[in-house]
């Protein structure tokens, strides 16, 4: 577990190893940063058009509940977003800026260093939803003016399902979710101040933690860089060929430099799960159809609510896997 | 191996990932070092501690605070291991 937490923090550029925080998962983070800054009615929280159910339900509770001003910045069809456009909805009554680092339907990488920087400006938190990036886009928390970093341990970071994390910056303060056994200051029946026990209660996920150090060391090894650059070029020549295939449309930028390994596609005329279970059934390829858990981004790209076929590119797939999946979709869709 | 000379010192910490830290600090630097069950004599915590064989600790607590690692207690212990 200690190593685990070391290992994440050298490659994220993580000085105080104690405040990264071991939860369930990236959505368990989120919610952690979320609902731990207690928000309170008159507050505002600036989001992207982009953004997860994971950020969206936590921050439309508060709206419901505690009456907190929720502000969407729809940005481009692409998925893209400027500074600027985030920065106009920032008020003197906003207190959190939470942004996915690329969205998870079309793979749009944001510009989280200039975010952090508007944040910084307005002295407004900033949480950054990393579990598409994490493993895939090199980035440093200290260099990005990251406040809160939530990611999970599955995606990029090739750990086990059951695992994710929140960094949270010195001098932030969140309510726990949790309280219980840490295993210190056991006389006493308040919950510890100090970190990571004061949001470490109850008995982690031992097995997932020792899968994610062996993902990360193997990452490091290979170098997130590395892996970015090779992803990077098979993603473009996937946009490529599924752009040039009659009755194909892609979505997301055409700048494959500000793109993760996550494509969003259509055949006209025909339903994104129609297209999933003929390329599972026949070809055994495997994608995932529909919503991909975040409405907001199947709104801003206009795909709301039949949504899209999601192929999602890692380290382990090659050219030819980029081929096969051409040639059936040249089939499906001719 | 132990030097029957040596004194034996706890040092307990405010959390298990301190006591993590301090072992993965001292043991590299050539520091004789075992994380034991927290003495009830020394404290009434569950956790772990840190027990370390040397005659004179002032070079484990200087790296300890090299290191940012505070230890609540650093105790000479009586009996040898």
């Amino acid at each position: 577990m200690f190593e685990t937490r070391e290992a994440l923090a050298r490659t994220f550029g993580i000085r105080d190893t104690a405040r990264l925080i071991f939860t369930g998962s990236a959505t368990e983070a989120l919610n952690l940063a979320i609902l731990g800054l207690g928000l309170a009615e008159g507050d505002q929280v600036v989001t992207s058009g982009m953004e997860h159910n994971s950020v969206m339900r936590p921050l439309r509770h508060l709206e419901k509940e505690k009456g907190v001003k929720v502000s969407v910045v729809r940005g481009t069809e692409d998925g893209l977003l400027s500074p600027d456009e985030l920065a106009a909805e920032i008020t003197g009554q906003t207190r959190l800026l939470v942004v996915t680092h690329a969205s998870n339907v079309v793979g749009t990488i944001l510009p989280i260093s200039a975010f952090g920087k508007v944040a910084r400006r307005h002295n407004v938190t900033f949480l950054v939803d990393a579990a598409q990036t994490v493993g895939c886009v090199p980035f440093r928390v200290d260099e990005d003016g990251i406040d809160l970093l939530a990611f999970s341990g599955h995606k990029g970071l090739l750990g086990p399902q059951g695992i994710g994390c929140l960094y949270i910056r010195e001098g932030i303060e969140l309510a726990p979710l949790k309280f219980g056994g840490t295993g210190s200051r056991s006389e006493q029946e308040l919950q510890p101040d100090f970190l990571p026990d004061r949001y470490e209660s109850g008995t982690l996920n031992l097995p997932g933690i020792a899968g994610l150090k062996a993902g990360v060391e193997y990452l490091n090894q290979e170098g997130i860089e590395n892996i970015r650059n090779r992803v990077r070029q098979l993603t473009a020549t996937l946009v490529r060929r599924l752009s040039e295939l009659r009755g194909t449309k892609v979505y997301g930028t055409r700048d494959e430099s500000r793109r993760t390994g996550v494509v969003s596609f259509n055949v006209v005329g025909r339903q994104p799960s129609e297209i999933a279970e003929i390329l599972d059934r026949e070809h055994g390829i495997s994608v995932r159809a529909g919503l991909h858990c975040s409405p907001q981004a199947h709104r801003t790209i206009g795909t709301f609510p039949s949504g899209t076929v999601r192929v999602g590119l890692g380290p382990f797939n090659t050219d030819e896997h980029v081929d096969a999946l051409c040639t059936a979709l040249r089939a499906i869709a001719g | 191996m132990h030097s029957p000379a040596c004194d034996s010192w706890v040092i307990t910490f405010e959390s298990v990932h301190q006591v993590m830290k301090a072992e993965k600090v001292l043991r590299p630097a050539g520091f004789d070092v075992v994380l034991v069950p927290t003495p009830r004599e020394i404290s009434s915590e569950c956790g772990v501690a840190v027990e370390l064989k040397d005659a004179l600790p002032d070079r484990a607590r200087r790296l300890l605070r090299e290191n940012g690692l505070r230890p609540l207690l650093f105790c000479k212990r009586k009996q040898s291991r």
